[in-house]
């Protein structure tokens, strides 16, 4: 059965191919299919974000008993994001080159940062400190994001 | 489970660390000066205090200069680990570290023209050995506090070791000057310091940056673990036994130096290529000029590692030139470039990271800070001071002058581009706090 860092990280993978498949449509200035694929890729992000912040961080923060340590943060860095795909939204319908491909940039940036914390510290703690609640809970995760 | 000393906080400030990536650019633009109106023989041989003084303007004032301050950044990315007091550690490193290049460099440039002054080395060096020495220390403490495995850690470890192995075998070179005869003292020592700063520092620190930001920045797969495992240890492992070879049979000595040397050359080759076709293969289409550094920094690290491996089977040219070529497409063409790109991924970044973390999300995004022309334009400028910088170990007198003046153009420009990033985020940082304080 997959842990949570496995489950999670391949979900990064996804999101990370849903991403850049928008990118090569804003290089190729095709609008309209760029646009819809950005719809996409945002209802898999909201998802993922929605699952980390309503199943795994409160079973992370009840078993730790803080909720003012590595999940805050990641909290924070969601809020960041989804502040960012909003502004990808309005320069699609502005259809601004510029200022999308700055955004796109910025957006990535802070995805990879972030994936990569989450991925190297806080799922590996994750399934640590679950311990065997940590498939049940794996499972949970994976029914809320599809 | 323990969970103390575990931070994803973007920790330390912003500002504990962009003073050494602003200061970076001074030096190379210092090293540009040295050449420009230096009097033509810096490259005359391969061991002389006025090479030295201009590779340390490289290596210490550029090169280490932005690690100190880009590890400080990455340890919370990479390991979770932080550093208590992160702007009291930053200024107790900086300074001393700053002031003690300047009197080291000048300790150079004033023996090369005939003038002993003897405390300038003496002086630099206990400033250079207390903020390095301090620098070490704290990291390892900090990393050993962490009980789990990973290559990543011991990765970490090793470079952070090598950084003070070649520290202290500098510390015996100056001991030498002071007490006798420069650079007559042992030959064996100079290797020793040149393979620990640059195998062990240089080299293996960019492995283990490379093997987190190549995936992370550029969007490629991960690095297979074999590399991420044994690469490193097997750079640090030759070193030690490199240290330890006065134990060998004299008429073996040489043997084992070519080994040493072709260990390091095969890692190498075998690194940059991998990184290059990794690199070609990204499936970003957004245009990224950071990957014009990548790519020159990887192709003159095969051809460096390369150019190694020949001359070693039939050498190829005279051995002053051997080495004067090899340095400088290993410093300035391999590290330098990508140190280079390295920061332009980096402060745009935390230039936008840090006010909209803290609120301000009108803060211009990474391309507004610093358009991709403006990175085009530093790349051009770069590369043709580099080409004509080879150029000049054939023929100084034409060339060497060019060189420099494009390195001072380059630097110039490179530090106009992050100041521009700095300043922005200066601006929205304070709007963000103002708000917030507003805000109760």
């Amino acid at each position: 059965m997959e842990n949570i860092a496995q489950l999670m990280s391949e979900e990064h993978k996804r999101c990370d191919d849903l991403f850049t498949e928008v990118e090569s449509d804003v290089v190729d200035k095709n609008w309209e299919e760029g646009s819809s694929k950005y719809k996409r890729f945002m209802t898999s992000m909201v998802a993922h974000l929605a699952s980390e912040e309503e199943i795994l961080f409160p079973e992370f923060e009840k078993k730790t008993g803080s909720s003012h340590g590595p999940t805050s943060v990641m909290k924070m860095e969601h809020e960041q994001m989804r502040e960012l795909m909003t502004q990808i939204q309005t320069a699609f319908a502005e259809k601004t080159y510029d200022k999308l491909a700055g955004i796109l940039e910025t957006l990535m940036m802070l995805l990879q940062q972030h994936n990569m914390k989450e991925e190297h510290m806080l799922y590996p703690m994750a399934d640590e400190v679950l311990g065997e609640n940590g498939p049940e809970i794996a499972e949970r995760l994976k029914s809320s994001i599809k | 489970m323990d969970l103390s000393g575990l931070s994803m906080h973007q920790a330390p400030p912003f500002r504990a660390v962009y003073r050494f990536f602003l200061t970076a650019p001074v030096f190379i633009a210092t090293a540009g000066i040295y050449l420009a109106f230096g009097n033509n023989s810096v490259f005359d041989t391969h061991i002389s205090s006025q090479l030295a003084g201009f590779v340390h303007l490289v290596t210490l004032g550029f090169l280490t200069m932005v690690m100190l301050g880009a590890l400080m950044q990455m340890m919370p990315v990479m390991v979770g680990a932080i550093i208590p007091r992160p702007i009291l550690f930053s200024s107790l490193v900086y300074y001393p570290f700053t002031i003690g290049l300047l009197l080291l460099v000048a300790g150079f440039i004033t023996n090369a023209y005939g003038v002993e002054l003897l405390w300038l080395l003496l002086t630099s060096f206990v400033l250079l050995f207390f903020s390095i020495g301090l620098y070490v220390i704290t990291i390892l403490s900090r990393l050993l506090g962490f009980k789990v495995k990973s290559p990543v850690l011991t990765n970490l470890k090793l470079v952070v070791l090598s950084l003070g192995a070649a520290a202290s075998v500098g510390l015996i070179l100056v001991y030498g000057k002071i007490t006798g005869n420069f650079f007559a003292f042992e030959p064996g020592m100079l290797s020793l310091h040149l393979y620990w700063a640059l195998a062990g520092w240089v080299f293996s620190l960019i492995n283990v940056v490379s093997f987190q930001i190549v995936p992370m920045f550029y969007v490629t797969p991960e690095y297979p673990l074999y590399m991420k495992k044994y690469s490193v240890p097997l750079i640090f492992t030759t070193g030690i036994l490199f240290t330890f070879s006065w134990v060998i049979p004299e008429t073996y000595v040489t043997l084992y130096k070519t080994l040493v040397g072709v260990v390091w050359a095969v890692v190498a080759l075998y690194f940059s290529t991998f990184t290059l076709i990794r690199l070609s293969k990204r499936k970003r289409k957004l245009p990224d000029y950071t990957l014009l550094f990548w790519k020159l920094s990887m192709t003159m690290l095969a051809l460096v590692s390369l150019f190694w491996i020949i001359d070693t089977i039939h050498p190829l040219i005279a051995r002053e030139k051997f080495f004067l070529i090899s340095g400088i497409l290993f410093l300035v063409g391999f590290a330098v470039s990508l140190v280079n790109a390295m920061m332009y991924k980096i402060i745009p970044f935390l230039s936008w990271f840090h006010p909209a973390g803290k609120g301000a999300m009108d803060t211009p995004n990474m391309k507004e800070m610093l358009p991709d022309k403006k990175i085009k334009i530093q790349f051009m400028v770069f590369f043709a001071a580099l080409v004509f910088l080879l150029l000049s170990i054939f023929y100084p007198a034409w060339f060497l002058k060019i060189s420099g003046s494009l390195f001072i153009i380059s630097s110039v420009l490179l530090w106009l581009n992050l100041v521009a990033c700095v300043k922005v985020y200066k601006k929205y940082y304070k709007k963000a706090e103002n708000q917030n304080s507003q805000n109760g």
